[in-house]
């Protein structure tokens, strides 16, 4: 060792020191705001085929501001890809909805149809979406089969769908069995069949979800992993290193911090009544006293699902993240629930009070928070080179972007 | 080393050169790069790499508010640079139109986006007073009767499974109230596809529904309220208002297209507009079947009076059903609010429930558009009019 140290004494400090490069993000309220009520205006006038011109113009907005070391990302897809795959599900929507309301059975069948579809649907979508994303003019990449996605989802799906076919076929069977009974035994006190048969139609869908609620911190589990390890920044394949614990433990954290903060709010909510009642009790009118008092109440509880929901999307979103690694960069990602719950709640507030105009402002604030609190930790990213299979002339590439669909990350 | 975006602002007031960073597509190297236009419209990089290219044949993207732009040679090198004013000169310049940039435009001024707005606003505010409500007439009018059927059987099937049970209403009841009901049919000449059926209402109680295959259910609970026939005619004649002017397939159609045309047109702006896209479903379903019950009590006002039949039987089972309702529903649901109900089927039966109309009495007078039934009181005043 010490041999070979001395072929190489002249060298510079070695390169593999890691800096942390900032995520910044550059966009404006009022310019946004422009942009969006134009995309409404003209996606208006020209009956929603400007929605993939609109969606595109929006994601080059919002990528084109964030800024990562200082350069921005592109957005790139082709509008009119966009829009093939907007009718295609435009056209699924119609036919679905138009089977519920004239044909049920057809439109049980599209719905299997439908699930069925669901892993296509996301390796497409995500495949369309990170290929058409690039930093520094190269693509990300998410190179999967069909057949991957149908590997690892096969037996969730097979349970899932099971376990619905078993709840709908049990309430078939009890309908039925009410009809009956209501029709026997119309003399007999039938209002306690029915209410026999009402806690049957409550109590089967209620045990359906409670078996299904264990699986979910899992599935979230496979599908991030699966995202995120078939994902790539140029060559660099991109690795999410964190164990199905992890999002047990998040979102057990989660439910415990809802069952605080509701205990909290009707409390409070509970307090204040009763110290309204003691104080106004016998005012003339008490009815419009308990309204406010249950307004305020209603309040109090909407804001804490405020801060539950910034906490999950606050701490799932840095499990994610910030567990996720490019080749030998680590993205950090240190969101403080506090922060996302605040953003939450006066950002819906404002959308409210402005009745929607604030929409633009609300995701630029929301995104600037996002970027500030977000960083890559990376040794040298020039070293990344492109992907081996990526056509250099790549605007326009053929690719097989079968669909465009918001399928959130 | 490169620019910070941030830090490229046009430096040179001629316009003949720019500054960004280039891209070669192979890695994610870069370096800046100097982008100088001579006047025979060739782009001329400092370092060369690049040999001189004719502006025409890059691809440069369209600009949208401050956001980089990038510039793109045939061999897939990017540069990218946000000095958008020296970009924007060279292509007018050479090209002599700047034909991409009609959307920027748009973008750019205050008084566009403001007047943009305001026809958004204008043109949802046409469509859900008047639009949607003329173009669902249209298509209930025209929609083929095998159509109707369908839809009809499968919400009367579903209000079987979910809210009624078998009628125990005796036969003999029952054939009367029928006959009362073919004779009206045919006093007015009105469809003869109308049928008349029995139910207990359950749940719901006194009630009456028109469902869009010509079914009129009425459920026992009304019958027992009537103190006399002809209350109960007036009350199917009602329905047969509904039936008459297909309200609630017009129902159906405008919240189904309203809720389409929401995909479709703010398929972008989902994230957190939901609220906001769900208001004037809300609110425009709400007013819609209070129009109706106004409609469907004129159709029924109308004919009571041809028919020679007491109108005040109307009014004073409306007024008895307010009585019993406002008790039971104070019970039920201890809040204060209107709500627009949720039906359980997707037919949308019009309820003559009036717990709505009792609350609204109590209520601020600006609330009676949100309210989907005309005020029992106002109701009322018509048929006692005449």
């Amino acid at each position: 060792m010490a041999a070979a140290a001395e072929f190489i004494p002249t060298t510079p400090p070695p390169v593999n020191q890691s800096r942390l490069l900032n995520f910044e993000f550059h966009g404006r309220g009022l310019e946004f705001f422009k942009i969006w009520v134009v995309n409404l205006f003209l996606s208006i006038v020209t009956l929603g085929i400007f929605s993939a011109w609109a969606k595109v113009r929006t994601q080059r907005y919002l990528y084109g501001n964030t800024r990562l070391d200082g350069h921005s990302f592109t957005y790139l897809a082709d509008p009119v890809t966009i829009l093939k795959g907007r009718f295609i599900a435009f056209g699924f929507l119609i036919g679905y909805s138009l089977a519920w309301n004239f044909y049920p059975s057809a439109g049980m069948i599209l719905l299997v149809v439908g699930v069925l579809l669901l892993p296509a649907i996301l390796v497409a979508a995500t495949r369309f979406k990170m290929r058409n994303s690039s930093y520094r003019n190269l693509r990300f990449g998410f190179d999967t089969q069909f057949s991957a996605a149908y590997r690892l989802f096969a037996l969730p799906m097979f349970i899932i769908l099971l376990l619905t076919g078993v709840c709908y076929g049990l309430l078939q069977l009890v309908d039925l069995d009410a009809m009956m009974v209501g029709f026997q035994e119309l003399e007999t006190d039938s209002d306690a069949k029915q209410a026999v048969s009402l806690t049957a139609e409550q109590l089967i869908p209620t045990i359906f979800y409670l078996i299904l609620v264990p699986f979910i911190p899992y599935l979230d589990y496979l599908r991030n992993h699966f995202l995120i390890d078939n994902s790539r920044y140029g060559h660099a394949s991109a690795q999410l290193k964190c164990s199905v614990g992890s999002f047990y433990e998040l979102y057990l954290m989660s439910f415990l911090v809802m069952t605080v903060a509701i205990t909290i709010a009707i409390t409070l909510s509970i307090g204040l009544v009763a110290l309204v009642t003691a104080l106004f009790g016998s005012v003339e009118n008490p009815d419009s006293i308990a309204m406010v008092a249950g307004v305020i109440s209603a309040f109090l509880i909407y804001s804490s699902l405020f801060l539950v929901s910034g906490y999950f999307r606050a701490r799932r979103t840095n499990l994610i993240y910030g567990n996720s690694t490019f080749g030998d960069s680590e993205l950090i990602s240190e969101l403080k629930f506090t922060q996302v719950s605040w953003i939450l709640f006066s950002n819906t507030v404002a959308i409210m009070l402005s009745l929607g105009l604030l929409i633009p402002w609300s995701r630029m604030r929301m995104a600037r928070y996002i970027a500030s609190a977000t960083q890559l930790k990376s040794t040298d990213l020039a070293l990344i080179t492109a992907g081996r299979h990526e056509s250099q002339n790549a605007l326009g590439d053929g690719m097989i972007d079968a669909f465009d669909l918001d399928i959130g990350l | 080393m490169g620019y910070k975006l941030d830090q490229i602002t046009h430096s040179n007031p001629a316009l003949s050169t720019a500054i960004g960073n280039y891209f070669d597509g192979h890695s994610a190297a870069f370096s800046q790069v100097t982008l100088t236009l001579t006047p025979a419209g060739i782009i001329d990089l400092q370092p060369p790499l690049q040999p001189p290219t004719h502006l025409t044949k890059l691809i440069i993207s369209s600009r949208i508010g401050t956001s980089p732009r990038s510039l793109r040679f045939s061999d897939g090198a990017v540069i990218e640079t946000n000095d958008h004013a020296a970009i924007d000169q060279w292509q007018k310049a050479v090209t002599g139109n700047s034909r991409q940039q009609w959307i920027h435009r748009l973008e750019s001024r205050v008084a566009y986006g403001a007047g943009a707005l305001i026809f958004i606003i204008c043109l949802i505010g046409i469509s859900l007073i008047w639009g949607i409500p003329w173009s669902s007439n249209l298509i209930a009018h025209a929609l083929p009767g095998d159509i109707t059927e369908t839809i009809g059987d499968a919400s009367v099937e579903s209000m079987d499974q979910v809210i009624f049970k078998p009628s125990a209403l005796s036969q003999v009841q029952r054939q009367r109230l029928e006959q009362q009901f073919q004779q009206l049919l045919f006093e007015q000449s009105a469809n003869k596809g109308y049928q008349l059926e029995f139910r207990q209402g359950g749940i719901i109680g006194p009630n009456a529904f028109a469902f869009p295959n010509g079914v009129i259910i009425i459920t026992d609970e009304m019958v027992a309220l009537a103190e006399q026939e002809a209350e109960l005619l007036a009350i199917l004649l009602h329905e047969i208002g509904h039936l008459q002017q297909r309200h609630s397939l017009r129902q159906i159609i405008s919240h189904s297209s309203l809720a389409m045309l929401t995909t479709l047109l703010t398929g972008d702006i989902t994230a957190a507009g939901s609220l906001v896209v769900a208001a004037p479903n809300i609110l425009m379903k709400a007013g819609y079947s209070r129009d109706m019950e106004t409609e469907a009590d004129t159709y029924a006002l109308h004919q009571m009076q041809r028919l020679q039949l007491e109108t005040d039987h109307f009014a004073n089972i409306m007024e008895r059903l307010e009585s019993v309702t406002g008790v039971d529903h104070d019970q039920q649901s201890g809040d204060n609010k209107p709500q627009p109900e949720a039906p359980p089927v997707s037919a949308d039966p019009d309820k003559i429930t009036t717990s709505e109309a009792k609350l609204d009495a109590e209520l601020p007078t600006w609330l009676d558009f949100f309210a989907s039934h005309p005020l029992t009181q106002e109701r009322v005043a018509r048929f006692r009019q005449h």
